[in-house]
């Protein structure tokens, strides 16, 4: 790491530094630790809680994307639409 | 390693920076511009691909499902298993089950799921997906097998109700019972034979092509604009490294079942990054937030089809486009007047996030107000939290009351914000609630295009003006996020193909040709590169102020709550007052 930089915490850079640079990368590992950690341990809880171990189970049975973030992201909206569309259009009246 | 903490642009908290004058040269040298040219690019290049080559005999048979279902229809008072055979050999037509589309999506696809060993999001052997697929095979042997009993049944009992010229109701009925009964059968035999077809794969090589592919498109963009070409190729790499991440941590098992999608992840990691060993230097020519941004806005603009608000008749277009502006309009008003928001932009990206669709609604929102990126962090950090709450309470609150599914569909699909936890929401109740959330989420989605306009005309009308003084047209055009003009273009242009081709030959060629085969795979990279960007250009400090008083969060819930109760009384009164023939045909 050199002193060219623009850093919040000044300890945290420059070449003269180089055991308050450490820190830095202490915080990076344990980040990334506190992620993995957030990722197992809140989404266990999905295990646990009685509503959101139904909508686990419903949600690896459709295998449904339900990070989507727009309807093109996924199968459903189409799917659905198509259904609705197919009953609207063609609505069984018999004879 | 050069590095920075904090950015060292100019201006670096807006999502989108206002250019302040205009002349020829933005056409190639200010990225509102450049990112209408690129996403135009793409949209043709899908076009070009998708468009000469349809599906075999696809007009023909096509034309065969519709007759059949037309004949079927005029047959009996219910669906037989000729209309459910032609339906659904209906949906199966798409251009996107061709081996080229196959070969693009090879290339575009992000990592795929994994449970406890990340590198499984990126490899796995023939070996391995033999072995996934193993344990499911005796479960798929008996669905087929009750499916195959549940056919013979619904066979059994219409051929009995045909007998008696469909006159009988008692037979009508049963008939009815037992088609829906294997029309289950189907889906859980369908579910059960896709978890042992388990393939192997391995995404490092596509992945390193797509990053070259992608590098080089931005960096030709950025090198027209003034930016060297060498200094953008240098650092995507990290940014693109950043996003696989991103996109990891949402496929992980137990991340899929709570929501939270690549967008939070993406913006996690560059904040763990640019907070902790610092932004180096060297990535920050490929930090470009706001030109991933509008070029992935561009994109979404062909996916604003607005032939899709007809999906499910008069009772959705009134949920979704009547409830949605008024919660929209009068969460912001409450920001504004009642709990005074500081910010008017972090406001109506709230409002917008919260009352729309989510995240999408957020990035388009935040886009046409010029809002600060710590601002769309926010919103989508709410947004993300209170979606993983109402996609487990609201199907449980339903079940709870016994609410009927087409009205907790409509409910559904018209509040939680994220869409596909609108249809994880759905599914929790059953086949119907699914279906009717996902249309109509599907409907509200489309209602981003109009939000973005009409956002991106009041600010530079009311908001970014002297209060009393009128406004000229050119000053109107001077602060107007260009972008959005590509956006509407892309929009009335696709809305305009998928319209004049017809509504089929547009699901098979459009929707799931060019959008679903290529333009949408780019569009959520170029969103994924620009939350990583977000991250890697803010400091943690920044956050601070907007938390005082919990203001986000008042308005947040206010809106919410506001939205739960008008949208559930305004889908009674419109599915079971006002169209209830429409409620019954669905």
């Amino acid at each position: 790491m050199t002193a060219n930089c623009t850093c919040a915490k000044k300890a945290a850079c420059g070449a003269s530094a180089p055991q308050a640079a450490f820190s830095p990368w202490i915080k990076l590992i344990v980040g990334f630790v506190l992620i993995w950690a957030l990722i197992f341990g809140v989404g266990s809880l999905a295990h646990l809680l009685p509503g959101a171990k139904h909508m686990a189970k419903v949600i690896d049975e459709r295998g449904l994307r339900a990070t989507a973030i727009y309807y093109t992201d996924f199968e459903e909206p189409a799917e659905g639409s198509e259904r609705i569309r197919d009953s609207l259009d063609y609505t069984p009246r018999g004879k | 390693m050069a590095e920075t903490k904090t950015p060292s642009h100019a201006e670096p908290d807006y999502v989108v920076i206002d250019s302040g004058k205009t002349s020829l040269k933005d056409l190639y040298k200010k990225e509102d511009w450049m990112a209408i040219w690129m996403g135009f690019l793409l949209l043709i290049v899908g076009l070009l691909i998708f468009l000469p080559r349809p599906p075999e005999k696809m007009d023909e048979n096509l034309a065969k499902y519709n007759a059949v279902l037309k004949e079927e229809a005029a047959k009996a008072p219910f669906k037989t298993i000729e209309w459910y055979n032609a339906s659904s050999s209906k949906r199966g037509m798409r251009a996107t089950n061709q081996d080229f589309a196959k070969t693009i999506q090879s290339f575009l696809s992000a990592p795929s799921d994994w449970d406890t060993n990340p590198l499984d999001a990126l490899y796995r052997s023939e070996e391995t997906a033999k072995a996934m697929g193993a344990p499911f095979k005796e479960a798929a042997d008996k669905a087929k097998a009750a499916l195959d009993a549940a056919l013979a049944n619904a066979k059994t009992a219409q051929a009995a109700a045909a007998a008696a010229g469909f006159k009988d109701a008692g037979l009508n009925a049963a008939a009815d019972k037992g088609i829906k009964a294997w029309q289950e059968a189907r889906d859980k035999s369908s579910k059960a034979s896709a978890k042992v077809s388990v393939k192997p794969y391995n995404r490092v090589p596509y992945l390193i092509g797509l990053c070259i592919i992608l590098a080089v498109f931005f960096g030709i963009g950025k090198a027209i604009m003034g930016t060297p070409f060498g200094q953008f190729i240098i650092g995507f790499p990290v940014v693109f490294f950043l996003a696989v991440l991103a996109y990891m941590a949402e496929t992980q098992a137990l991340m899929k079942y709570w929501g939270f999608g690549f967008p939070l992840w993406a913006i996690a990691f560059g904040l763990l990054i640019s907070n902790t060993i610092g932004t180096p230097k060297w990535v920050m020519p490929a930090a470009c937030t706001e030109f991933y941004i509008k070029t992935g806005l561009v994109l979404l603009g062909a996916e604003i089809l607005f032939n899709k608000i007809l999906a499910i008749g008069k009772p959705g277009i009134f949920v979704a486009w009547v409830c949605t502006p008024i919660t929209l309009i009068l969460t912001y008003w409450f920001g504004q007047k009642i709990i005074k928001m500081p910010s008017k932009t972090l406001n109506i990206t709230i409002s917008a996030d919260m009352s729309v669709c989510g995240v999408s609604a957020a990035i388009a929102t935040a886009a046409a107000c010029r809002a600060k990126k710590e601002e769309l962090t926010l919103a989508i950090g709410l947004s993300m939290v209170f979606t993983a709450i109402c996609m487990v309470g609201q199907p449980a609150f339903a079940k709870l009351v016994g609410m009927p599914e087409i009205l907790a569909g409509a409910w559904m699909g018209s509040t939680i914000d994220s869409t596909g936890a609108v249809a994880a929401a759905g599914a929790f109740l059953g086949e119907k609630a699914l279906y009717v959330a996902a249309t109509i989420k599907m409907i509200q989605n489309i209602l981003i295009g109009v939000t973005a306009f009409c956002v991106a005309i009041y600010w530079c009308t009311k908001v970014d003006c002297t209060p009393g003084k009128s406004v000229s047209w050119w000053e109107i055009w001077y602060r107007f996020p260009k972008f959005v003009i590509g956006f509407i273009i892309a929009s009335i242009v696709f809305s305009i193909i998928d319209q004049s081709v017809g509504k089929d030959v547009s699901n098979v060629m459009i929707d799931h040709g060019v959008l679903r085969g290529f333009t949408r795979i780019a569009r959520e990279w170029f969103f994924a590169l620009a939350f990583t960007c977000i991250g890697l250009e803010t400091n943690f400090k920044e956050f601070g102020p907007y938390f005082k008083g919990g203001k986000p969060i008042t308005l947040y819930v206010f809106g919410q709550t506001f939205q739960l109760a008008f949208t559930l009384l305004i889908g009674y009164i419109m599915f079971y007052i006002v169209f209830p023939e429409i409620t019954a045909a669905i």
